[in-house]
């Protein structure tokens, strides 16, 4: 079973309710999904529009929210906003992203850092988004972040583990639970992810952006459970030559 | 005869001018925060409240009240990746 700071999870799929044409749809696919943790956004209220509708259903659901920091530049805005969602959610959990650059949202690992030391020192249980950096990933857990989250592509890109070589680096060196976000595109993806030994994978634009939400959520928690159990029953060595399968003697020339 | 209600108003209820995410609004000087909240409309279990900069937790809602010139910021949580 997956253990975070202490909480316990069935399902090793987080899921993001971003993108969803609904709040009716992505409930939907929340619920298919089987997910029990799934991450939210902090944003400056309009007045004139009201607040969302999703959170009271996702509270009442019982799954685990994990508010983010996205849309903050540098660390100092990274620590309001977590602020602000512990003070909305009653929670300390935080998705800790710092992505300044708007065209590819690639995360600023020196605020990161910066910002996951304060947290952690405040008490936050931080899982900090970041890219899959091996030497960054020691830090943050060094610093004391609950997991670290390195993407395996650009967010929303839905290309898949273009990381998979550093990767499996963090996989192997971290001794907090690595959770692949951002960029799976696909459940095979998903499942790749899985079998090269991460915790848990983060989908969000996969399943909200398919034509079918519901059922591309179902897939990608059966993919999920693939991979983790194929990791566990271990994979079998890579050769660059072929090893027989059948014997090879006996059978025509004696 | 009716322009004497208007004169009557202010002479019953003081008012002060806050700013709600950069727009102003004049409100009652008695408002507490949580009171200005309910006022707009707004879900006060979905939101977090910054007064000047500050971030004012929930326990205090009821008991601070809102003084002229505050400016409060508003967030709330909404759907995210």
């Amino acid at each position: 079973m997956l253990k975070i700071a202490e909480h316990e999870f069935n399902s090793r799929l987080f899921t993001g309710t971003g993108k969803f044409s609904s709040a009716n749809l992505m409930l939907d696919a929340i619920q298919a999904s089987q997910s029990q943790l799934v991450t939210m956004a902090m944003k400056r209220l309009d007045l004139s529009s009201g607040s969302d509708e999703i959170l009271l259903p996702l509270q009442q659901s019982g799954i685990k929210l994990l508010p983010n920091t996205s849309g903050a530049r540098n660390a100092k805005e990274a620590v309001f906003a977590a602020e602000l969602a512990r003070e909305v959610l009653n929670t300390n959990w935080v998705k800790l992203e710092i992505h300044p650059d708007p065209k590819y949202l690639m995360p600023d690992p020196v605020e990161t850092l910066a910002a996951a030391k304060i947290l952690c020192e405040k008490g936050f249980v931080v899982l900090p988004y970041v890219h899959a950096d091996p030497v960054l990933c020691r830090r943050l857990e060094e610093v004391g972040c609950a997991a670290v989250m390195p993407l395996a592509s650009p967010i929303g890109s839905n290309q898949g583990l273009a990381t998979e070589t550093f990767l499996k680096i963090i996989i192997e060196q971290a001794r907090v639970p690595v959770v692949v976000d951002a960029g799976i595109g696909t459940p095979s993806q998903a499942t790749h992810a899985m079998e090269l030994g991460a915790d848990a994978v983060l989908v969000n634009t996969a399943i909200a952006s398919s034509q079918d939400p519901v059922a591309m959520a179902r897939c990608f928690s059966q993919a999920v459970e693939t991979g983790r159990a194929a990791y566990q029953a271990g994979l079998g060595q890579v050769s660059v030559r072929a090893e027989h399968t059948s014997p090879l003697t006996g059978f025509l020339n004696e | 005869m009716h322009p004497t209600k208007p004169v009557l108003e202010s002479k019953h209820v003081s008012t002060i001018t806050v700013s709600i995410n950069d727009l102003p609004h004049i409100i009652p000087e008695t408002l507490s925060i949580e009171e200005l909240l309910l006022a707009q409309n707004i879900a006060i279990n979905s939101v977090a409240v910054v007064c000047n900069s500050k971030v004012v937790t929930k326990g205090l809602w009821k008991e601070q009240a809102c003084v002229e010139g505050d400016s409060f910021e508003v967030f709330a949580v909404v759907a995210g990746g």
